[in-house]
């Protein structure tokens, strides 16, 4: 399978007559874009905004995060979402650098559930898109629909705003070509394969089975090989909780780009084993060994790296996987976050088989960030509520939030150079 | 001891220091001085007169106060007092013990004396442990302890250390992470930032752990404690068995304010209460939706009740104890345990159920 990704840089974004990119700046009809949005039923309306790195503003409210992609040849876009199964990965897909699309979810269920984005200020520091150009999608709810329905259109506005900003740059001059395919194998490598635990149902009783693969939910699904560009090609999508797993990340993917990248030079990647935590134990057991039966027989990898989503929880299911993929000599280093800041690096880990003793800590998530108060409020108003363990704060306020609600600062991919460490 | 407080000590005039040494580095002798109970030198002694030279433009050793390391192990909490008199009557701004590298009874002194000084006299104290050393897992959470080798062969890089992190606790300066400053952990985690992204460290350290180079992983495997069982019931006929669950099951309005995660709170409820009147979950990791339902599925009364009722187990507590776990430290987890633990105890309950989600 092979990906052929160009990418056009934007350097600045505007609104405009005429939604277009000339001299790198992204022009953008504000009311057609927005037309085209509202269609759903469940928005009153769709506010639009631009929000640029150094500026006194605060997105509240955050879903999701979305590079602008358009497919180009051999495929549809955002497959099982926007389009009918076509499989990603395949052909030319046009990408957008430099800006993201936001989108903001308004409704009032599982505040704890949303990030932030500031663009000035320490969240800007230490979080990705604080840096980066954002066209900012926040509709407003029409009456009262229900939470799954609204999060549905929410996505689906995004994804459309993403693919609709991308179209723009169809005729553009493309700054970089990367071609992604895993064709040709240097035997004298060794084989690196990628454990991706792409979802954990652990809030599936609230009847969020998020359709996060080719817009299918896959809540029960036992370990499956899928390729490494459909993945990054809109196969996979953050869930309607961000968690750090927003689908910019997604279609980024640090862990999956990278080995692309290497492939052949010091590694050979030998493939993608997508997985879904279980709650229940014998279930877990099984997902275990099936996906480290697929990474040594199938794959043939002599080691595989393995991230896990949400929270704790996943945890068990990574450290299970993890220790069977050991038991048949593929040997493993696995992402994992720390939670709470009293603790300690050698107490944390969830799982205790020695065994495991190559672990890569990727940050603290409940580490708190002291943050001003900024001018300019987006996906809410300085009434909205932000969320903290222990008061309720609001938007227009200086706020203290959790590492894991700004968006971008922390990855369960490993996008992000955060680390704990001990003092 | 606030770092605020630490902080305001002392600012124009020169500092004045004391140290702590042992017998044998207060150059008293051996083994056969080590009952020689607490004395007071003028200036510096021993390892204090590196310590003078390095710290010469900030401030001046006043004292060195010696004591015998079995006078001060034969009954620590005694003889801590006993030093903190002493050493309060000579008025330090900074205060030094040790290094006492290996030495175990040395080691408890210095982390002792300390971590006693810190918190009573409100200035910086510094000491300087082997990482095995006894007296470090004692201390370290207390007060800043500088990581040393095995023995006295690295005096001079420990009170180096020792020193700087002095110097720059009064000057309010920042202590950069433990490794990095060379202390032993003081029990919490700060996120920093490093050059590369984890992505590219996980597959990178996996090519080294591939090709057998070394490689430094970045979090460590616990050592999980080994908790021996129970004894078995003796007569399960006459046993009184309570209810206990950490699925943050609460009455409405949560009246302990138990936390929905990084929780630290227990509390006892009465269990035909909960059921009998509106609950609450407070619980963020799991959703409820299956326990609203149905408590039952949580705390299994009904079963209980039958099997009470069949005579299969002497009786059912009445009050259940709710606890809220969900990302909570395994140290608080242990205090919540023992907390209950004790009450079950003292209510004379036999066994219990413990129930998660």
């Amino acid at each position: 399978m092979k990906l052929r990704l160009e990418s056009v840089k934007i350097a600045n974004v505007e609104f405009g007559p005429k939604t277009q990119i000339s001299n790198g700046v992204l022009y953008v009809n504000k009311e057609e874009l927005s037309g085209l949005l509202s269609k759903d039923e469940n928005f009153a309306s769709v506010n639009l905004q631009l929000a640029k790195p150094g500026e006194a503003t605060r997105i509240v409210n955050v879903a999701d995060v979305v590079e602008p992609r358009h497919k180009i040849s051999d495929g549809v876009d955002f497959p099982g979402v926007l389009g009918r199964i076509v499989s990603a990965g395949r052909g030319t897909t046009r990408a957008l650098k430099g800006i993201a699309v936001v989108l903001c979810d308004r409704h009032r269920h599982w505040i704890h559930s949303k990030s932030l984005i500031d663009m000035s200020g320490p969240a800007a520091e230490i979080g990705r898109y604080g840096k980066m150009l954002n066209l900012v999608i926040d509709p407003i709810p029409n009456g009262e629909p229900g939470d799954i329905d609204y999060a549905y259109s929410v996505r689906q506005a995004g994804f459309k705003a993403a693919v609709y900003l991308a179209q723009a740059g169809t005729d553009e001059q493309v700054d970089e070509v990367e071609i992604f395919d895993t064709e040709n194998v240097n035997s004298d490598l060794p084989n690196i394969a990628y454990y991706y635990q792409i979802y954990s149902p652990q809030h599936d009783p609230k009847g969020i089975p998020d359709p996060i693969f080719y817009g299918t939910p896959i809540s029960l699904t036992l370990p499956l090989i899928v390729n490494a560009n459909e993945i990054i090609d809109g196969a996979v999508l953050s869930g309607y909780t961000i968690r750090m797993m927003e689908t910019y990340s997604i279609q980024n993917h640090p862990i999956i780009t990278e080995l692309l990248r290497r492939h052949g030079k010091d590694l050979n990647f030998a493939g993608v084993v997508v997985a879904v935590c279980s709650m229940e134990p014998v279930r877990r057991t099984l997902g275990a060994m099936m996906a480290a039966n697929l990474v040594h027989d199938v794959l043939k990898a002599d080691g595989v790296i393995m991230t896990k989503p949400l929270g704790g929880a996943p945890n068990v299911d990574l450290g299970a996987a993890a220790s069977e993929c050991e038991k048949l000599g593929v040997k493993t280093t696995l992402l994992v976050q720390i939670l709470n800041t009293q603790a300690s690096l050698d107490s944390e880990m969830l799982f205790s088989d020695k065994v495991l003793n190559a672990i890569i800590n990727t940050g603290i998530i409940f580490e708190k960030q002291q943050l001003p108060a900024l001018n300019t409020i987006y996906g809410g108003d300085e009434d909205t509520q932000v969320f903290n363990d222990s008061s309720k704060q609001c938007a227009g306020q200086s706020i203290e939030v959790e590492k894991r609600f700004i968006c971008g600062c922390l990855n369960q991919l490993g996008a992000s150079c955060a680390i704990a460490v001990e003092y | 001891m606030s770092d605020e407080t630490m902080r305001t000590t002392s600012q124009n005039h020169k500092w004045r220091i004391v140290c702590y040494l042992n017998q044998f580095f207060g150059q008293l002798g051996g083994e056969e001085k080590a009952d020689v109970g607490f004395l007071v030198k003028e200036g510096p002694i021993g390892p204090a007169m590196l310590l003078q030279s390095l710290l010469k433009e900030d401030g001046e050793v006043v004292a060195t106060v010696i004591c015998g390391d079995n006078h001060i192990a034969e009954n620590l909490q005694e003889a801590v007092e006993e030093g903190i008199k002493i050493i309060t009557d000579l008025k330090p701004s900074l205060f030094f013990s040790g290094p006492a590298f290996n030495a175990g009874r040395y080691g408890i002194a210095c982390g002792a004396i300390a971590s006693a000084v810190q918190e009573l006299l409100g200035i910086p104290a510094i000491t300087g442990l082997f990482p095995e050393n006894p007296g470090a897992e004692m201390c370290r959470k207390k007060v800043y302890v500088v990581k040393t080798g095995i023995n006295a062969g690295q005096m001079r890089q420990a009170l180096t250390k020792m020193a700087d992190i002095g110097r720059r606790l009064l000057k309010n300066e920042q202590i950069g992470s433990a490794d990095k400053e060379g202390y032993l952990p003081r029990g919490f985690l700060k996120n920093e930032v490093v050059e590369k992204p984890a992505a590219i460290r996980g597959i990178d350290m996996l090519l080294d752990k591939i090709a057998g180079r070394p490689f430094q992983t970045e979090l460590k495997i616990p050592q999980f404690e080994e908790i021996p069982p129970a004894p078995p019931l003796q007569d399960i006929k006459t046993a009184t068995i309570a209810l206990v669950s950490d699925g943050g099951v609460v009455p409405r309005e949560n009246p302990d304010k138990i936390k929905v995660s990084q929780n630290t709170i227990w509390a006892p409820y009465n269990l035909a209460d909960i059921f009998a009147n509106p609950f609450q979950v407070a619980h963020s990791g799991y959703h409820p939706t299956e326990v609203r339902g149905n408590l039952n599925r949580l705390l299994p009364k009904d079963v209980l009740k039958e099997m009470e009722a069949e005579g299969i187990f002497g009786s059912l507590f009445p009050i259940f104890y709710s606890c809220s776990g969900n990302t909570t430290t395994v140290q608080s987890c242990k205090a919540m345990g023992a907390g209950i633990a004790q009450k079950l105890l003292d209510e004379g309950v036999s066994a219990v159920i413990l129930t998660s989600t």
